[in-house]
């Protein structure tokens, strides 16, 4: 059984080091991953308060949007560069540049798929109500994404 | 011009080491992660973020000015450091080892200009162009951060000023570019506000 794990850490430190060139392996990237995720999060959360849009706010209450958010970023960063010491970080920008990607592409598709869960039932009225009205972003103050994107799907068929 | 560039440096530089918690500060600032991370995310939210639709449209095209000119920056960077004929300084830490207060891990890349106060400017022009306040605002991180690269070893003030000015140039250059190739953010957005996200 050590064997079965060793040899599995053995490929993913060498993964880590083959496609990121760094050889502290994944600890990095899952640590960079997750602090990305998380603060991206909170950055969304603090946009769909500011901004009102009801769709894709995981809170009915702005001012929980705007804690959450706060609370999400501030928490991630003090966690990722008080977690270790990063001035010896040996991260490429291309590799950054990558992850950050990553990281921030999850958390909007977590989100929207969240808030769809949440909100889904509880916007359905109001879409039939507002239904072609908006357009852009402004659709998701009365509409998830996922509903949106299904109704433009729809139209398009017609 | 050297030599007064070195003398702002050694005095900035000179600070260093001497009290502990500024040293932490000014690593966390000169980082690759801190500051970038706070621009890229202020960027997203002024995509995001605007009382209407006309604003939002504003805001969303400073957006791609800064992408674009981010592209361009990178570029003749790249140029530069590959050019046979390129001005190549070492670092302030390869060239007096014994005198520079080096707290950060050294770097691979040529010293002129610097690649991080270039890229971290050019968000701050770019929004600039789009609203005034906030690009002024966001020129204070990045001050923060040419500074904190001197202070921690890694550049010569010459560095950080040679990135600002490439900062400009290539801001200006995306902005005229953008100007004139109108179709193009039009399409971009338009294409993004039929999926929701402008």
């Amino acid at each position: 059984m050590d064997g079965y794990i060793g040899s599995w850490t053995f490929v993913a430190q060498y993964c880590g080091y083959v496609f990121l060139g760094y050889e502290g392996g994944w600890t990095l990237v899952i640590e960079y991953f997750f602090f990305i995720f998380v603060s991206a999060l909170g950055l969304i959360q603090l946009i769909a308060a500011k901004s009102r849009l009801n769709g894709i706010s995981f809170f009915n209450r702005r001012i929980w949007g705007y804690t959450f958010g706060t609370a999400a970023v501030i928490i991630s960063f003090c966690c990722f560069f008080i977690l270790r010491d990063r001035s010896v970080l040996t991260f490429d920008a291309n590799q950054q540049l990558f992850w950050f990607c990553l990281g921030t592409l999850c958390s909007f598709l977590f989100t929207f798929t969240i808030s769809h869960l949440i909100k889904r039932k509880r916007l359905k009225t109001i879409i039939d109500e507002t239904s072609g009205t908006e357009e852009g972003i402004d659709k998701l103050k009365y509409s998830t994404y996922w509903s949106a994107i299904s109704q433009f799907i729809k139209a398009k068929d017609k | 011009m050297i030599h007064l560039d070195e003398s702002i440096f050694f005095w900035i530089n000179g600070l260093a080491g001497k009290v502990s918690p500024i040293d932490t500060l000014m690593i966390l600032l000169a980082g690759d992660i801190f500051i970038p991370i706070l621009l890229i995310f202020s960027l997203i939210a002024i995509w995001f973020i605007g009382h209407d639709q006309i604003r939002r449209e504003k805001n969303q095209r400073a957006v791609l000015c800064v992408l674009l000119s981010e592209g361009i920056a990178n570029l003749v960077i790249y140029i530069i450091n590959h050019s046979e004929n390129a001005y190549s300084r070492l670092r302030p830490y390869e060239t007096y080892p014994s005198q520079v207060n080096l707290l950060m891990h050294p770097s691979a890349d040529p010293t002129f200009p610097s690649n991080m106060a270039a890229v971290c400017f050019v968000v701050a022009f770019g929004i600039w162009t789009a609203n005034r306040k906030l690009g002024l605002f966001l020129i204070i991180p990045c001050i923060l951060i040419g500074f904190a690269r001197i202070y921690v070893g890694i550049h010569y003030p010459i560095d950080i000023i040679g990135g600002i000015a490439l900062a400009v140039v290539s801001t200006g250059a995306a902005y005229l570019l953008l100007k004139h190739l109108d179709f193009l953010p039009s399409w971009f957005i338009k294409k993004m506000r039929s999926l929701y996200l402008a």
